[in-house]
């Protein structure tokens, strides 16, 4: 598969803070990727970096084979969209979709009108006027309406209720399922997006920690709850990412092979870890290290 | 060039209620005039002359700025460029100035032809470019208008570059550039030439050649300032 997104030791540097640090990955054409961090990880910057609105201070970019700082062939391809978007005060809900009709070769406004519908959004409202649940509805809409081969979404649910996160969730999914295309998904919710992400790529103080297979992953990462002994055995070839003591039983979370059957044998009960788990696991260590 | 067109078309869309505005103004400033002046009877001098042009010239400053401060972010994060966005939005203000340059000299035309609207009021006209042809007419309205337009995208652009200590730091800049300047004309007691130069100006040069110099100028700086900005 051709890389839509190739990235090689990129870093952004403000004064003494590096918010992105020596950064190298691929995104391949067609997948959902979560890109998930701790707050101030450097997950929007390396967003703003990928879609030419910040200016990196080392490495290469590519997207879809070219720089993409004032490329307007790679950027029309591009959507990002972010929760802090600004609007014009005079602008109107209906004033956007425009926008986004002109600006983004594959708009579809029949299904632009069908997801303000589902949102319930006001199309003559001004921007300025919306809830905030609403302004993060319009940005959802535009980034789906959008179709653009290379979609990110930066925390796009601040203020959404449940219903409309899931709703979110199914029409981002529908859709991707019709018409295929990378999307990049940053969010702190990885529980709700676990099922949707096909691929991880963690950051912790701008370096890249994680960059797996989301199916890879789950397989990979367990936890363990047994006699301290008899856990310690079966970890002795694993990469142990945390450790907590209940009573006379340890119970370890570690990513790596444990052989199921001696588990068993040894009293030792084995636990999938969720992706949220996986995460928070292993930012935590990377914040000690 | 679509692009630049669909981002042209943006600020316009921005700008419809706004465009109005300075119009309503002027209509308003005039209808006060009118009535003061046709009020006031014989009792009217020679040739009043009023500064309720002065607001379609501020409008026109104001709008500026906000068409960079608040059109530039949200271009960016539709994946405009930057020089898409600095393109676009010189179309928009040269369009905007022809507009109102048209509108002026039309305007001034009537209330030539109507001898000041039956009262000797001289709202529209500049008494000075009487002689001048119509095209001449038309950059003696417009090169203020656009000087005025790119000081206000000028103050968009140190904003959206540099934020609100940009904005403050190069107004305290052209404040003391021009208080050195007159702080040394005065010393060295040049003022009456100053005041020969100026007068050696024809309306045209005065009017429209130097605003027009200083708008090229002020938009090459606008750019410079532009073309790092994030949004």
């Amino acid at each position: 598969m051709t890389p839509v997104v190739s990235v090689q030791d990129v870093s952004k540097r403000y004064r003494s803070v590096a918010a992105v640090d020596g950064v190298s990955f691929e995104l391949l054409r067609n997948g959902i990727y979560g890109l998930l961090g701790r707050n101030g990880a450097g997950k929007t910057t390396l967003m703003q970096l990928l879609t030419g609105q910040q200016f990196a201070t080392g490495g290469t970019i590519r997207v879809f084979g070219a720089d993409p700082v004032e490329n307007s062939q790679v950027l029309k391809q591009v959507a990002f969209v972010k929760e802090s978007q600004r609007y014009p005060d005079t602008f109107r809900v209906r004033n956007v979709l425009l926008a986004g009709r002109l600006l983004f070769p594959d708009w579809d406004e029949a299904f632009a009108r069908s997801l303000v519908a589902d949102f319930d959004l006001p199309l003559a409202r001004p921007v300025k006027k919306l809830s905030r649940g609403m302004l993060s509805a319009l940005g959802v809409v535009v980034g789906l309406a959008s179709r653009a081969p290379l979609t990110f979404f930066d925390e796009p649910y601040l203020g959404l209720d449940a219903t409309s996160r899931q709703l979110f969730y199914d029409r981002l999914l529908a859709d991707y399922a019709e018409f295929p295309r990378t999307v990049v998904l940053s969010t702190h919710l990885i529980d709700e997006v676990s099922d949707l992400i096909e691929h991880v790529l963690l950051i912790e103080r701008g370096r890249i920690v994680l960059d797996e297979a989301a199916d890879t992953l789950r397989g990979q990462v367990v936890t363990l709850t047994g006699p301290a002994s008899a856990v310690d055995q079966l970890i002795v070839n694993t990469d142990e990412l945390h450790r907590e003591h209940l009573g006379p039983l340890t119970r370890a979370t570690v990513r790596g092979d444990v052989p199921a059957g001696r588990a068993r044998e040894a009293g030792v009960q084995l636990e999938p870890v969720s992706l949220q788990q996986l995460v928070v696991r292993i930012t935590a260590r990377e914040a000690v290290s | 060039m679509n692009r630049v067109l669909a981002v042209a078309r943006l600020q316009a869309v921005g700008r419809r209620d706004g465009l109005l505005w300075p119009l309503v103004i002027l209509g308003i400033a005039f209808a006060v005039n009118l009535f003061v002046f046709g009020s006031m009877g014989d009792e009217i001098g020679d040739r009043p002359v009023t500064g309720g042009l002065a607001s379609v010239y501020i409008t026109g400053l104001a709008f500026g700025a906000v068409a960079v401060a608040q059109q530039f972010p949200f271009a960016l994060g539709l994946s405009v460029t930057r020089r898409e966005f600095a393109i676009a939005l010189g179309l928009f203000t040269l369009a905007q100035t022809a507009i109102y340059a048209v509108l002026l000299v039309v305007l001034q035309a009537v209330e030539h032809a109507t001898d000041g609207w039956g009262l000797r009021l001289r709202f529209f006209g500049l008494g000075l470019i009487d002689g001048y042809g119509v095209p001449t007419q038309l950059l003696i309205y417009g090169a203020p208008m656009l000087l005025m337009s790119l000081i206000g995208i000028t103050l968009g652009t140190v904003y959206v570059r540099w934020r609100t200590n940009g904005v403050f730091g190069g107004i305290c800049a052209v404040v003391l550039v021009l208080g050195l300047a007159a702080g040394l004309v005065t010393k060295y007691g040049r003022w009456p030439a100053v005041g020969d130069w100026l007068a050696d100006q024809s309306a045209l040069s005065l009017f429209a050649g130097w605003p027009s110099l200083v708008a090229v100028l002020l938009a090459l700086l606008s750019w410079t300032a532009l073309r790092r900005a994030t949004p």
